[in-house]
């Protein structure tokens, strides 16, 4: 698996460059405030690495290297959530700088806010890399966003409703962030299992 | 041990089956596998390599089932040369070593650098910069580079100039001097295979035709050139194949079967292939 990651890793290395400089750029011009969006935009470069390989037919060379289905799925989620873990640690950076040493805001806070976008990068990539491994990059593109326009829109309506219905009712910050921590593993394993059963009923 | 033994595989796709194919492919030894475009020669390879999944039949190599679970860690003495090389676009000959080494348990730098510098190899222009040529040395380099015991080629040597594709027969046959090395040659350029192989396999529209060693085909079948009306002559069980010509027929003969009197054409692996092909057309 190692050496599949390496592939990756040369493969989206000018995109992890591009991601790294718009990150200090939009952290610099914003306050930090848009920088979380580079870390949830990251869980996507997965993607970008199997339309690489897709290209290239890598799978029909990959299928006679001594790898199993689960090193060629694996390497995937491993590079996406690398990735996110990069842009995450500039994340923390700016918003420490900005919201907590300049604002003189909480630093448990900070801390707690880069767990909920960890959290939601892994999550969309728990989604989107399955959906890849069985449609095909192109196809699967065309359904991940109609899956986040349904997230999107059942997500407002949802919290609307439990507005209407449940007025004062929240749930505490930090519990929310260990509820979309716990999600967000959970989601993963399940998102593993069924990417390798797409990956081998592809091949 | 042999190197690979095939029985019974079947595969089947809407519009084309392989059936039945059963070829053993003895340890040292080189087998070549002939067969037109599509006849089913990349179907077998995968087949064998457990790319795809298998109707029906067995396959085992280097005495291991390929559906077992230590065939994937088997892979590691088989290289592969496929009809393209499939890199990623954006990888020089550097990055294809560093993503090899760790991949390959047995990977020997010294070696791969040896085998670029021998094809004249660039080490830091992209992927996607190669000739068609260049991008198969890359893919053979890769093969020989860590120490495989089986070599599995599927129309390695396409788009190589003469020269090249020479030195590069010269490579296989010196790998399978080592007595547990084989090598199993898939394609379409019979000349070739019939410099280099012991064994010769020939598919035809999924079906295997002929298998054998590469110097009994040779002794066995000839060419007989005979007026039509002589053929009646001959023995029907004798021939495997005729082609009319302006001046008469041309038959493909068991010699054996035919009296000392005839006096046969000199026979190439690919004369013997062509009558066979069409004769299993014709039926």
């Amino acid at each position: 698996m190692k050496g599949l990651l390496i592939k990756d890793f040369y493969t989206v290395a000018p995109q992890i460059k591009i991601f790294l400089l718009m990150g200090v750029v939009i952290a610099l011009s914003t306050s930090g405030e848009m920088v979380p969006f580079i870390v949830l935009y990251a869980s996507m470069l997965s993607m970008t690495a199997m339309a690489y390989d897709e290209q290239c037919k890598w799978g029909v060379f990959a299928d006679m290297l001594p790898c199993s289905a689960f090193d060629s799925v694996f390497c995937k989620y491993l590079l996406g959530w690398a990735v996110v873990a990069i842009m995450e640690v500039l994340c923390f950076a700016s918003q420490l700088i900005y919201s907590v040493i300049i604002g003189g805001g909480s630093a448990m806070e900070v801390a707690l806010m880069q767990v909920l976008y960890i959290s939601i990068a892994m999550i969309l990539q728990a989604i989107n890399l399955p959906l890849m491994f069985l449609f095909g990059v192109e196809k699967g593109r065309i359904w991940f966003m109609l899956f986040n326009i349904a997230a999107v829109v059942l997500s407002f309506g949802a919290s609307e409703k439990l507005a209407e219905d449940a007025p004062g009712v929240s749930l505490p910050f930090p519990a929310a962030v260990g509820a979309a921590a716990l999600l967000a593993v959970l989601a993963s394993v399940v998102s593993v299992f069924l990417s390798v059963k797409f990956y081998n009923k592809n091949r | 041990m042999n190197a690979i033994e095939v029985s019974g595989l079947c595969k089947s796709y809407p519009d084309f089956e392989l059936r039945g194919v059963s070829f053993v492919l003895p340890e040292g030894s080189i087998l070549g596998l002939a067969g037109e475009n599509g006849a089913g020669k990349s179907t077998t390879i995968k087949l064998i390599m457990n790319a795809i999944e298998r109707g029906d039949g067995t396959v085992t190599v280097l005495g291991v089932d390929n559906r077992a679970k230590e065939f994937t860690d088997l892979k590691n003495d088989i290289g592969v040369v496929l009809d393209e090389a499939y890199f990623p676009a954006v990888l020089t000959t550097k990055k294809v070593c560093a993503v090899m080494r760790n991949t390959y348990k047995n990977w020997s730098d010294e070696v791969f650098w040896d085998y670029i510098k021998r094809f004249s190899l660039p080490r830091d222009k992209k992927f996607k910069e190669f000739s068609r040529g260049m991008k198969m040395k890359l893919a053979i380099a890769v093969a020989l580079s860590h120490d495989p015991k089986l070599l599995i080629l599927d129309e390695a040597t396409g788009g190589l100039d003469p020269v090249a594709r020479d030195e590069i027969l010269d490579i296989f046959e010196d790998f399978t001097r080592d007595e547990h090395h084989s090598i199993l040659f898939s394609s379409h350029i019979v000349s070739d295979m019939e410099k280099l192989c012991d064994y010769f396999a020939f598919i035809h529209k999924g079906k295997l035709v002929l298998f054998d060693e590469k110097d009994k085909i040779l002794s066995d079948y000839a060419v007989l050139k005979l007026p039509k009306a002589k053929l009646e002559e001959i023995p029907k069980e004798a021939v495997h194949g005729v082609k009319e010509t302006p001046y008469g027929v041309e038959a493909l003969v068991e010699r054996e079967k035919l009296s000392p009197e005839f006096s046969f054409e000199h026979t190439t692996l690919e004369d013997v292939i062509l009558f066979l092909a069409k004769e299993e057309t014709r039926r």
